[in-house]
Order: C-alpha cells, then structure tokens, then sequence
C-alpha cells in the first residue's frame, strides 16, 4: 500500500464527484485536512499526480524526528 | 482476596439507524453485534456480549462493546465513512450515600490543600528568586529587560508530548492533544518535548533557583506529534497543525526534522501548510536540524523548516558562534534558509521524570533548543502587539535580532534572537 498526502488544486472541494473519482482510481481517502485544503490518501497503486484530477502535488508520508543533537 | 477487574464497557451512538452505518462500525472495531431485538428472557445482555460481540441497542441506534482497545474507537471515528458520533465509557451509578460523599469531600479538601501549599512555596521561592539567575540563554536573549511574559498568547509545542505533573508548572493550565495512536501527551516518557515547552513557556526551577523558560505566561498547548520513542511522520504534524488552525493558535513551535540534501527543493506541502498558517495569522516556526559537523562540513536546513513560509532557526553556542551541528543556508536560492538564530548548546530546562533519565531537569543540545527560545519570544512580540499579523511578528522578531559579528548570514540568519 501506498500512503500519500496530496495538495489538492484551488478550490477543489471534497465532494462526491471528488469522492467518485478517487472510487474509479481506487484511491481510498484517509483523512481530511480542511484547513490545510489537502488529503492523507491510500492506494494499492504508485500515484502520479500528472495522471490524477483534482490534485496538484503527491508526497509520501516521511519519517520525522526530534531536532536534538544525538 | 483479590477481586478479579470487570473488562470495561463502552457505550457508542451511531447517526443513523442503517445497516450500513452498523456494518461499517462492526468492521471498524473489529467486533459482531447481536441485535437487541435478538434478546429475551432466557437470552440476556450479559450472555452474548464478550471481547468480540457487542450488543446493538435497535431502538435507541446505541451499541454497547466491551474490552476493546480505545483507539480502535478513536481511528474509526477519524474515518470519513465514521457513523460514530459520540462515545463514552460506561458510568458506575449508585445510591447517594452521605458517609460516602463526606468521604470523599474529605479527600478532596486534602487534594486542594495540598496544592495550596505547592503554591505557596512556588510563590515564596519566585519571591526570593535571584533576578540575576537567569541561564545563559536568557541572558543571551536579553530577557533580563522585558517586561512581558506572552500573557494571553496560545503557543503550542508540537514534540514528544508534556510531563504535565512537573512541578514547576502546578500552577499552569496546560492543555494538549495526542496524534500518535495509543499514546498520551500527558506522560511525555521521551523527555524531549517537555525540554522544549519548558524553554518556550516554563519559568523558574525551583530546586536550581534558575530561571530558564521564556514566555511563562503563555498559554501552553501540547501536540504529541512524535511517538514515546522519538519517532513520526508528516501526517501526523500535518494533523496537529490543522487542528492548530482551526482553534487559532498563535505560535506553532516545532523542533523536529527530517534532513534533506542539498539541491533538494522543499516540500510543497509544507510550503502550502505555511502559507495557509500566515493567512490564518499563526506562526509555523521549525528547527534547521542538527546534521552538520562543522566546521569542515555543513547540511541544508532540514524540512519543514526548508519551506518559504516556515521560520527556520540555527543554533548558537555560549561564544555566541554557530553551534558545530547546527544546519545552514546551503540550499538558499530554494528558500532553505536559516531566518533567525539562538541559543542551543549546554541549555538547561525541564524534563520529564518519566523519562529513562528519570530527571526533572537536564541540559540539551540542538536546534531544538533554539527553536522554543524564537517561539517564547514570539509570544512576547504577540503581547506587546495583539493585533499584528504573524507576517508582522515574523518581520519584527527579524528586525530586533542582534548581528553578530564574524557569523556567516548562511549560518544564523539575521542574528540572535531578542526579547522585546
């Protein structure tokens, strides 16, 4: 499975012809950043966000850690 | 005789009566339910309802599920197909019984008279308080000639989480949030995030007679984005900030990273959180991370602290140099700058007894550190200018910083950080 976060276009809102597209691609949502206008998405598939409505930019959910010299 | 613990029960409201809405909830918790239509005078609610199944209340769209992990009800109401709309653990109800109720009143007036008296002695020792004792990173910061303390202003610590029983702050209201599944913010076993809000917002040690936290009376809020062990993901930072926007939090303080090389563009997505933070007047302020080893060899500025619209913050030592680990501007003309530096080596703040250490106090290195002196400080900002924009504090924190000579702008920005 790949999770990615997606920036969605302007004023794309999450709606369902939104929800039915991602449904056709089999892209599950898995959660909502309203007031960040982006999504945490899944996907059996590698996405490219060339090939995807709706969606400006994909990145993969990165590790983070504590900025503390070890 | 030990008396062996009942499993604890949870009582569920669904918005709707409909199979699907009963379906995806058994899916999400991973249990059956026997319908309450199902039950008669020979089938009771105790005989069907065990660790798997749980008992569907039809007509009141209740259902009642037992010994089941918390966050298992927590992730499904997070889904979007979530049909949950409240929860509770089930209440114990009994007779109101006086000898009981003067019990435990009795017990609670302990409870408050104990906390009067930790509150007395806070209050004595900050009387007696050499105002001179201050750590060297405040003095640095030339906190000594502020008379502000960021009273009022919401500053929230995303990190480790908090130990809320500190005992320098039982007299601070101090709330929190958790975005890591199955963990609380209110033990903080790392330790590091407790160092963090304790330089942002803490005040005064009382054990050491030192002063060492910034904007004491800010409000402090704590989001656990970072698990027991140290370790996170952006989704969970990108939870965190959006529940920060949407209560209007004013300073975001985030001493956490994640190195990237040099040539490496920043994130869009954290390009986008920033700009979104400014137009909703919060503050991102993030950590330029602690990857170099200078001074033979500096890294880029770590993301999210690489994005535009973050402030991202280097390290000074006591010699008011670069510290050796703090990263620089090397991707610059990608906007991988440091905006602005502090101190972050040798510095002195709270900890978490919880911690492997043990200890309720510790000195830390790292960016980390430097990162909650910009954020107190522009707590300090907000209340002497309650209607600035955070563009504007930005610029000011900016303007006040003291140049420091034979720095490198790569490498600490516009100066050292200074208290207004």
């Amino acid at each position: 499975m790949y999770i990615y976060l997606a920036i969605l276009e302007h004023h794309v809102k999450v709606d369902n012809q939104l929800k039915e597209y991602f449904k056709e691609k089999e892209i599950k949502i898995l959660k909502n950043y309203s007031y960040l206008g982006m999504l945490k998405i899944e996907s059996s598939k590698e996405l490219d966000s060339n090939n995807l409505r709706y969606i400006k930019n994909l990145e993969q959910d990165l590790p983070m850690g504590p900025a503390t010299e070890s | 005789m030990a008396t062996e613990s009942k499993p604890k029960k949870y009582i569920i409201q669904l918005k709707e009566d409909k199979l699907q809405d009963i379906k995806n909830t058994q899916r999400d918790l991973g249990v059956t339910f026997t319908s309450s239509a199902e039950l008669s005078s020979t089938v009771r609610a105790q005989d069907v309802m065990n660790a798997g199944n749980g008992l569907y209340l039809k007509n009141l769209g209740i259902a009642i599920v037992e010994d089941l992990e918390i966050a298992k009800i927590e992730n499904a109401q997070s889904k979007l197909s979530n049909p949950i709309v409240y929860w509770e653990e089930e209440r114990t109800f009994k007779p109101v019984n006086e000898l009981e109720m003067l019990t435990e009143l009795k017990e609670d007036l302990k409870a408050f008279s104990q906390r009067i008296e930790e509150l007395e002695v806070r209050i004595e020792a900050n009387k007696n308080s050499n105002q001179n004792a201050f750590a060297w990173g405040l003095n640095a910061v030339g906190l000594a000639k502020s008379k502000y303390t960021g009273k009022g202003v919401d500053l929230c610590v995303l990190d480790t989480g908090f130990y809320k029983d500190h005992p320098d702050f039982v007299d601070r209201i101090v709330k929190g949030k958790s975005f890591i599944t199955g963990e609380n913010w209110e033990t903080d076993p790392h330790g590091h995030g407790t160092h963090c809000a304790g330089i942002a917002a803490g005040n005064f040690s009382i054990s050491e007679k030192i002063r060492y936290g910034v904007a004491y009376e800010a409000n402090l809020i704590i989001g656990k984005v970072l698990s027991d062990r140290g370790m996170g993901s952006t989704s969970a930072i990108l939870d965190a900030i959006d529940n920060s926007l949407e209560k209007k939090h004013k300073i975001i303080s985030m001493s956490l990273g994640s190195p990237v090389s040099i040539g490496e563009k920043p994130s869009p997505i954290f390009e986008q959180i920033g700009q979104r933070a400014l137009a909703n007047n919060t503050l991102l302020i993030a950590a330029a991370g602690n990857d170099s080893k200078r001074p033979g060899l500096p890294k880029p500025v770590s993301s999210p602290a690489n994005a535009e619209s973050i402030m991202g913050i280097g390290a000074l030592d006591e010699a008011l140099r670069v510290a050796s680990f703090s990263n620089g501007g090397l991707n610059a003309s990608n906007g991988g700058r440091v905006d602005i530096s502090a101190p972050g080596t040798g510095i002195y703040s709270s900890y978490s007894a919880n911690s492997k250490l043990g200890k309720i106090y510790r000195k830390m290195n790292g960016t980390s550190m430097a990162t909650p002196f910009v954020s107190g400080i522009a707590a300090l900002y907000w209340e002497a200018f309650p209607n600035a924009s955070a563009e504007e504090i930005w610029l000011k924190l900016e303007k006040g910083a003291k140049k420091l000579d034979n720095q490198l702008y790569r490498d600490i920005g516009q100066g050292i950080v200074q208290a207004i």
